[in-house]
């Protein structure tokens, strides 16, 4: 049982000075976070962030809950279905959680939860060997055009990020995604290790995936995605290359549609007040995240971007369901 | 030798008495949660994770570490006891392990296992420490054809394993069931297009079926649910412990050749990137049986199929950290885990990370030794309790199997869905029971259908569609040639012998 003499005190309180109190009366004191993917997955290093930040915060009951498989959309349908009127549930959320219902018919989309929050990301980058060939991203692009074929392109699963970011690419240089030839692979670390061994001409992904051996010399960095040059990544952006792509492997936090205005609010404030906290600027600066925080409206206006053009660039892959 | 010096330094962290609780700490949890099906050391590590914030990050290692190789160790126990595969790594060890325990052998079996995952481990262990990055440098010569190639080999020997051992059925039998396996294998997501296959629009299929499920459903449903039916009658029956708990000479003579045999195919192959710990322990069986002076017991409980899959195991695990501490390239989840673990102190593991903070990775590599030490203490002693286990009446040991199963699969990724195949595998493995269709064929058609594919249409999509790829690249040509040789050789004798019965070969 919750509530108590003090909880009842407190209610009244709020009642007799409602203009005061709901701010205290909303405080969040312990979190319930749904992420779609396995342990070790991105989704789960932000979630497993987010705990360490609000444990930080003297926020100590915070749950992680894992939920791996169908691109994410099992955690979404299981949030929707048990989460309703969970005042301290939110599931996270990233780019592949926006792309996979529109490559496969699910019964649930991102559209069914409230996203409250974008918080953290990464920059795509695009990497090659370091004695590669290919000099630079003028080259890359140069090469892709006079034989489309020959350039394999390195990245995550089919139909995901990197997928949409080289359709982007060979869009902009006036090839049809359908030329790109995408060699997809199941994690990160195969997609170095083909970057590597050479069968994979050219890679895309989060810089972190790729640091420690560009660090070693043993990959080079074309080109990044980032609307500004990096701090840490010797490399222009595509931007100034003339290609006028942004694109980020992002995560963010949503909540259920259930939720009236107050409760989504105390929970936005607390992630509002999470991303200026030194811990979580810590985390950040740790694991090479870049501070990526929107909140609610313009992170919603921000998912119906992505969407639509993702489901443009899969549509002329032949990967969007209808 | 600076290998050396700097190993001692890791040997002088590791061994202060805080650092070796937190191992002791580390191994008994890794066997706790490798004797329980489903739970895997990813997810206890990813738990631990955020509680270890307070710690040094060489005595968080040390015991996330310990974790991992304790799971390695525990999940041969319910393999043997109870025919339960907790992971595909240890699905081999079933086969012949629990053989054993049924005729009244569970307390070698489990000793053979203890002492073969200790002596590969510690293999595993002297490889990381000394051919790690001159390894890893090799593996990564390796391309998608390569890959091809191993696997297609990896299935040719399962050829050796058609027929089924307790009698009945014929080859057919076997095909059929390997095919069975590369169906099941084929649903869910298409690797190379991302288009969903076979999955009926039930999300949780997307993801394809888990090995786990099938391997527990075949193994420990289905064969359970046949012991029930054919013998449940019998209310007190119990499997009988018989004669001395430790090991013969006979034993000792006919493991410790598996156990290095073992150790030298699970390191190499679990360093290389994709290699797993499946493709060792099914290589290592399938040796053994061709080695053995007796290939007639493989199956029915031959120590050799349990001594040779377990050893590979264990040094796979040790080969999978490799690229890791080498490279920072996670291979595996429970090694991107330990990535992400790092990378919550702001490190990040690499050549880099040797020369910059080499007493916590050396400290970590001491640590290893240490643990593997812990477990073999930790884990010969706790045979005769576990044995033990068998000591209960069938009808409890029974129950008591299908409820683990089931708690295992669903803990699994926490989904009913796993559930509802995890029992019509368990029926369909009843019927292939009765009938006498072998069961490892399906698992191992499972298991490489899905990696073949994908490396097959990788392989091609690189070379734009040039079949030649996969014999003009000398790796692959060889191994290619190898698993032509296995699927040929037993066809060419056959034709040469004069035939004393015929049809010999069709009804075996």
């Amino acid at each position: 049982m919750t509530f108590t003499r003090r909880t009842a005190l407190t209610a009244l309180a709020a009642g007799s000075l409602l203009a005061v109190a709901p701010a205290q009366a909303q405080t969040i004191r312990s979190l319930d976070i749904t992420v779609p993917g396995g342990p070790g997955s991105g989704l789960d290093q932000a979630a497993r962030g987010i705990e360490e930040a609000l444990r930080a915060e003297g926020i100590n009951a915070v749950k992680v809950n894992n939920v791996p498989g169908g691109g994410g959309m099992i955690a979404i349908s299981q949030f929707v279905t048990t989460k309703e009127g969970n005042r301290n549930a939110v599931v996270v959320q990233g780019a592949g959680t926006v792309f996979f219902p529109l490559t496969n018919k699910t019964p649930v989309t991102l559209a069914d939860v409230r996203p409250l929050a974008r918080l953290a990301g990464e920059y795509e980058v695009i990497a090659v060997r370091h004695d590669s060939d290919v000099k630079d991203f003028k080259d890359l692009m140069a090469r892709f055009k006079a034989n489309p074929g020959s350039v394999a392109w390195g990245g995550g699963s089919p139909g995901s990020t990197e997928n949409i970011f080289f359709a982007r690419l060979a869009k902009i240089a006036g090839m049809t995604p359908k030329q790109v030839n995408f060699i997809p692979h199941p994690n990160t670390g195969e997609v170095v290790v083909s970057a590597l061994n050479g069968q994979a001409t050219v890679v895309g992904g989060g810089l972190q995936d790729f640091k420690t051996q560009i660090e070693a010399k043993k990959l080079r960095l074309l080109a990044v995605a980032s609307p500004e040059r990096l701090p840490d990544a010797d490399a222009p952006t595509l931007r100034e290359l003339g290609y006028e792509v942004v694109f980020a492997n992002w995560r963010g936090v949503s909540v259920h549609k259930s939720l009236d205005d107050k409760s989504a609010n105390a929970l936005a404030d607390l992630f509002a007040k999470l991303v200026k906290s030194a811990h979580w600027k810590k985390i950040l600066n740790d694991r090479g995240w870049l501070d990526l925080y929107l909140p609610e409206q313009p992170y919603q206006a921000f998912i119906a971007d992505e969407t639509r053009q993702a489901r443009e660039i899969l549509t002329e892959l032949g990967l969007a369901t209808q | 030798m600076e290998t050396l010096t700097l190993l001692a330094q890791g040997f002088a962290v590791a061994l202060t008495p805080d650092n070796l609780i937190w191992s002791i700490i580390g191994v008994t949890l890794g066997t706790a949660i490798g004797v329980l099906p489903g739970i895997g050391p990813a997810t206890t590590v990813a738990i631990l994770m955020p509680l270890t914030v307070g710690l040094p990050p060489v005595s968080a290692f040390i015991m996330f570490a310990g974790i991992y190789y304790g799971a390695q160790y525990g999940g041969s126990t319910t393999s043997i006891l109870l025919n339960t595969p907790g992971e595909a790594g240890s699905m081999m060890t079933a086969v012949d392990g629990n053989a054993m325990a049924r005729r009244g052998r569970g307390a070698q079996a489990l000793a053979t296992a203890a002492i073969g995952s200790f002596v590969a481990g510690t293999i595993g262990t002297i490889g990381l420490t000394f051919a790690a990055p001159l390894l890893v440098e090799i593996a990564l010569k390796l391309t998608a054809p390569d890959y091809f190639a191993l696997m297609v080999l990896s299935l040719a020997t399962v050829t050796t394993m058609l027929s089924n051992p307790t009698g009945g059925g014929s080859i057919a039998f076997g095909i059929a069931s390997l095919f069975f396996g590369l169906l099941l294998g084929t649903v869910g997501l298409d690797p190379q297009t991302g288009q969903a296959r076979f999955a009926f629009g039930v999300p949780e299929l997307l993801d394809g079926i888990d090995t786990v499920v099938v391997a527990v459903g075949l193994f420990a449903i289905g064969e359970t649910l046949y012991m029930a039916a054919t013998d449940g009658g019998k209310a007190d029956s119990m499997h009988k412990l018989r004669g001395s708990f430790w090991m013969s000479r006979e034993d000792w003579s006919r493991s410790w050749k598996p156990w290095l045999r073992g150790a030298l195919i699970g390191f190499p192959i679990g360093a290389i990137p994709a290699g797993g710990s499946e493709i060792p322990t099914v290589l290592s069986y399938t040796l053994e049986k061709k080695l053995s002076k007796k290939p007639e017991e493989f199956g029915l409980g031959a120590i050799e199929g349990v001594a040779g899959p377990e050893a590979a195991n264990n040094a796979s695990a040790a080969g999978a950290l490799s690229p890791l501490l080498a490279l920072g390239l996670p291979t595996s989840s429970t090694a991107a885990v330990m990535l992400a673990a790092f990378q919550q102190y702001g490190l990040r593991p690499g050549p880099l990370l040797f020369e910059s903070n080499s007493s916590l990775i050396w400290g970590l590599i001491a640590s290893l030794y240490i643990g593997n030490v812990f477990l073999l203490v930790l884990n010969l002693p706790m045979v005769g309790v576990w044995v033990r286990l068998l000591s209960l009446p069938k009808p409890w040991l029974y129950g008591g199997i299908l409820v683990l199963s089931s708690l295992g699969v669903y803990s699994l990724n926490g989904n009913a869905v796993d559930l509802v195949i995890l029992w019509i595998i368990g029926m369909v493995g009843f019927v292939m029971r009765v009938i006498g269709v072998p069961i490892v064929p399906c698992v191992l058609g499972l298991i490489l259908g899905p990696l073949i594919e994908q490396q097959l249409r990788r392989s091609l999509a690189i070379s734009q569609g040039d079949w030649t790829v996969f014999v003009t690249h000398p790796v692959s040509a060889f191994l290619l040639l190898v698993a032509l040789a296995f699927v040929a050789t037993p066809i060419i004798s056959s034709l040469r012998k004069p035939k004393p019965q015929s049809a010999v070969g069709m009804t075996r």
